[in-house]
C-alpha cells in the first residue's frame, strides 16, 4: 500500500503545484481593500501542499504493518478484468451518444454490458438482458420525455 | 410559526405528493436492501429528476427515498450477513445470527420498529433543534461560518479510519482547489481553466457528486457478480412481525440511548449512520448485564441498538445541513444539492425566508418514516427477493440513469463528461483509499469558505483576531483542533496503559 500511497502523494502534489503556478498569472486587482484574488487560492493551495508534503514523509517514516497488500494485489484488484470492462464499455458508450444517438447507444450499453459481465452466458441471459435494456429505455423515455417534458441526450 | 406548519401539512397531504412519498419509500428500500447500493447512490439517481418538479412535490419524495434507503439495508444484513448499506453494518453482528437460529422474522421486526422508533425519536429532535440552532447562527458573522468550514474539515479528518485523517484532508484540498476552477466574481479573472472555456463557469456540484459516488461504487460491485451470497429463507409471517413491537417498546431505555448516539453523530459534520450503528451497538454491549450474549443472535437489545441509531442518525444530519448549510452525512450531501437544483440555499435564513420549506421538510420526514413502518409489514417479501438480484443487470442500468440525470441538469453533455471525469477521479481515490466525502465537501464548501473570509478580513480590516477573540468563532476553531490534537494523544496514552499492566 506504501507505493500507492506515495503514488497518490505524487500524483497530488503535482497537480497542486501546476495549480499553484497557473495562480500566479492572477492579477492582485480586487475591489475589496485587504484581500485579493490570488490570497485565498493561495491559502487554499499553500496549505494543500504543505498537507502533501506532511503526509508524504508520514508515509515513508511509518513501518509497514504486516498485513498490508502489496503494491501489485492493489492494483491487480484495483484494474481487474470486470472493472475495466465495464469502465471501458461506459467511456465508448458516452462518446457514442452523440455520432449514434442516445436511444441506440443506451439499447446496445445496456444490453451488452449485462452480456459481458454475467459469469455464465447463454440465451436465457440474452434474453433477459434485451428485457431489461428495452424496460429500461421505455422509463428513461416516459419519465423524461412524457412526464418531465425534457430532452435526450 | 403555526401558519409555516399548515402550510407544509398542506404541501405533503396532496394526494400526488403522499403518493410520491410512498413512492419513494418504496424505491429507497428496494435499493437500500440491494447490498452495495447505498442511500446517497439513491438520492443522487433521483435528484437530477426533480429538476422539472416543483420543491414543494420533490423535496418530500426525496426525503422519501432517503428514510427507505437507510431502512432498507437492514434485511440485506438480517438475512444475507452483508448490510445493504454501512448503516446496517452492525445490525449483521446479532441480526444474522439471530436468523440463522429460525428467527428471522424476529429479527426483522426488532429491527424494523427499532428503525422507525429512532427515526421518528430523530425527527423530533430535528423539530426542536434546527429552529433553535438556525435562531442562533441568524447571530453568525463571516468569521463563525469559515470557523465552522474549518471544524467540519477537522472533524472528518478526526473521524478518519486509523492513518488515514492526513489522507482526508488531502481529499479536503482537492475538493478546495476543484472549487476553485471558473471565473472569480469579484476580480473577474479565470482561475485554473487551462485555456477551456468551458470550465469558466466552475464545475456543477451535481455531476461531481455523482460521479464520486456512483462510478466507483459500481465499478467495485462488478466484483460481486457471480458471488452467490446465501440468502437465509424465511416464512414470513406477519402476526409473529407485528408481536415484536412489545418486545421493542419494552427497551424503550436501548431505543432511547441508541436515538440519542445516532443524533448526535449525526449532527457531527462528515459522519453519520456509517458510524452511529456500530457506536450503538458497542454502547449497548457496554451496557448489558449480559454482554456475553452479543453476537449471539440472542438479545433483542442488539439488534435494536444499530437500527435505532442508524435510523436516529438521518433527522441528526438534516440539523446542520438546513440550519448552517453543512451536511452531516454523504446522503444529506445530496439532500443539499436538491435543494441548490432548486435554487435555496440552507442555511439560517432558509428559517426565516422559506419556513414553509423547512416545514415540508420536516413533515415529510415523519410521513416517510410512517409510510416506511406501514410498507415494511408487506415489503419483507419483496426485498428478501431484491437482494439476490444479480448485479450485472442493474450496474449498466444504474450507470445509464446517473448519466441521464447529468444530462438532464442543464442539457449538455459537458455535465455528462464532467460526470465520468469526476467517476475516474473518484476511483483513483477508491484506490487510494482516500475517503471521497472531503473532496465532495470541499468543492461545496469551497465558495462558502472564500466568500466568508473576504467578509471577515473586509469587516475585520484585514486583521485575523476576531476569528479567535469572538466568543463563538474562538469556541468553534478551539473545538476543531482539540479534534485534530486529541485523537492521536488519547491514541498513544492508550496504548501506552495498555503495555504498562503488562
Amino acid at each position: 500500500m506504501r507505493t500507492t500511497d506515495l503514488l497518490f502523494s505524487a500524483l497530488y502534489l503535482g497537480v497542486l503545484l501546476i495549480a499553484f503556478g497557473q495562480m500566479a498569472g492572477l492579477n492582485e486587482n480586487s475591489g475589496a481593500v485587504y484581500t485579493s484574488a490570488k490570497l485565498y487560492p493561495t491559502l487554499v493551495l499553500g496549505i494543500g501542499l504543505l498537507v502533501g508534503v506532511i503526509e508524504t514523509t508520514r508515509t515513508l517514516l511509518t513501518k509497514l504493518p504486516a498485513d498490508a497488500p502489496t503494491f501489485s494485489v492493489v492494483w491487480q484488484h484495483a484494474f481487474g478484468p470486470r472493472r475495466m470492462l465495464l469502465l471501458g464499455l461506459f467511456v465508448v458508450y458516452l462518446l457514442a451518444i452523440k455520432p449514434v444517438g442516445f436511444l441506440v447507444a443506451t439499447f446496445v450499453f445496456c444490453f451488452a454490458t449485462t452480456a459481458a459481465l454475467a459469469p455464465v452466458r447463454g440465451p436465457r441471459l440474452f434474453l433477459i438482458a434485451g428485457v431489461v435494456a428495452l424496460s429500461t429505455l421505455a422509463v428513461i423515455y416516459l419519465l423524461l420525455v412524457v412526464y418531465l417534458e425534457a430532452f435526450l441526450p | 410559526m403555526y401558519d409555516q406548519i399548515l402550510v407544509g401539512i398542506s404541501h405533503v397531504f396532496q394526494p400526488w405528493t403522499l403518493l410520491a412519498v410512498m413512492c419513494g419509500v418504496a424505491g429507497g428500500l428496494v435499493i437500500g436492501s440491494i447490498p452495495g447500493l447505498t442511500s446517497t447512490m439513491a438520492i443522487a439517481l433521483l435528484v437530477p429528476l426533480t429538476y422539472a418538479m416543483e420543491i414543494e412535490f420533490a423535496l418530500p419524495l426525496l426525503m422519501g427515498v432517503y428514510c427507505g434507503a437507510i431502512s432498507g439495508g437492514l434485511v440485506g444484513a438480517v438475512l444475507l450477513n452483508i448490510p445493504g448499506t454501512p448503516a446496517s453494518a452492525g445490525t449483521c453482528l446479532d441480526g444474522y445470527p439471530m436468523a440463522a437460529k429460525g428467527q428471522a422474522t424476529r429479527a426483522l421486526g426488532l429491527a424494523v420498529y427499532s428503525s422507525m422508533i429512532g427515526g421518528t425519536i430523530s425527527g423530533l429532535a430535528l423539530v426542536l433543534i434546527a429552529p433553535l440552532l438556525a435562531k442562533v447562527a441568524m447571530s453568525f458573522g463571516p468569521w463563525e461560518y469559515f470557523a465552522l468550514v474549518v471544524f467540519t474539515f477537522t472533524c472528518i479528518s478526526a473521524m478518519s479510519a486509523k492513518g488515514r485523517a492526513v489522507k482526508a484532508f488531502m481529499a479536503a484540498f482537492i475538493g478546495l482547489a476543484l472549487a476553485l476552477v471558473g471565473l472569480d466574481e469579484a476580480s473577474g479573472q479565470t482561475r485554473l481553466t487551462f485555456g477551456f472555456t468551458s470550465f469558466q463557469a466552475g464545475f456543477y456540484e451535481l455531476p461531481a457528486l455523482i460521479g464520486l459516488y456512483a462510478i466507483p461504487q459500481l465499478l467495485a460491485d462488478t466484483d460481486d457478480i457471480g458471488r452467490k451470497g446465501k440468502v437465509l429463507k424465511i416464512q414470513y409471517d406477519l402476526r409473529i412481525f407485528m408481536s415484536t413491537f412489545r418486545e421493542v417498546v419494552s427497551r424503550w431505555w436501548d431505543l432511547v440511548r441508541s436515538s440519542l448516539i445516532g443524533i448526535v453523530i449525526g449532527i457531527l459534520p462528515g459522519v453519520g449512520p456509517g458510524l452511529s450503528n456500530i457506536v450503538a451497538y458497542s454502547q449497548a454491549k457496554h451496557a448489558s448485564r449480559t454482554p456475553e450474549k452479543f453476537g449471539k443472535g440472542e438479545l433483542a437489545e442488539s439488534v435494536m441498538s444499530p437500527e435505532a441509531a442508524n435510523n436516529a442518525s438521518m433527522g441528526g444530519a438534516l440539523i446542520p445541513m438546513l440550519t448552517l448549510g453543512i451536511p452531516g452525512d454523504a446522503s444529506t450531501l445530496m439532500m443539499l444539492g436538491a435543494f441548490m437544483l432548486h435554487g435555496i440555499d440552507p442555511g439560517p435564513l432558509l428559517f426565516r425566508d422559506h419556513g414553509d420549506i423547512v416545514w415540508i421538510v420536516f413533515i415529510a420526514f415523519f410521513v416517510a418514516f410512517a409510510f416506511c413502518a406501514i410498507l415494511y409489514h408487506f415489503f419483507i417479501p419483496l426485498t428478501v427477493k431484491a437482494i439476490s438480484v444479480p448485479r450485472q443487470y442493474v450496474i449498466p442500468v444504474l450507470l445509464i440513469l446517473c448519466t441521464v440525470g447529468c444530462y438532464a441538469l442543464n442539457n449538455r453533455m459537458f455535465d455528462v463528461y464532467c460526470f465520468l471525469g469526476f467517476g475516474l477521479l473518484g476511483y483513483l481515490l477508491h484506490i487510494a483509499k482516500v475517503p471521497v466525502l472531503p473532496v465532495i465537501l470541499g468543492l461545496i464548501l469551497g465558495p462558502m469558505a472564500e466568500e466568508q473570509l473576504s467578509l471577515a478580513l473586509a469587516f475585520g480590516q484585514g486583521s485575523l483576531a476576531p476569528f479567535f477573540l469572538r466568543p463563538i468563532s474562538g469556541a468553534i476553531l478551539m473545538v476543531a483542533l482539540l479534534s485534530l490534537v486529541l485523537p492521536p494523544i488519547l491514541g498513544r496514552l492508550r496504548s501506552k496503559a495498555d503495555i504498562e499492566p503488562a
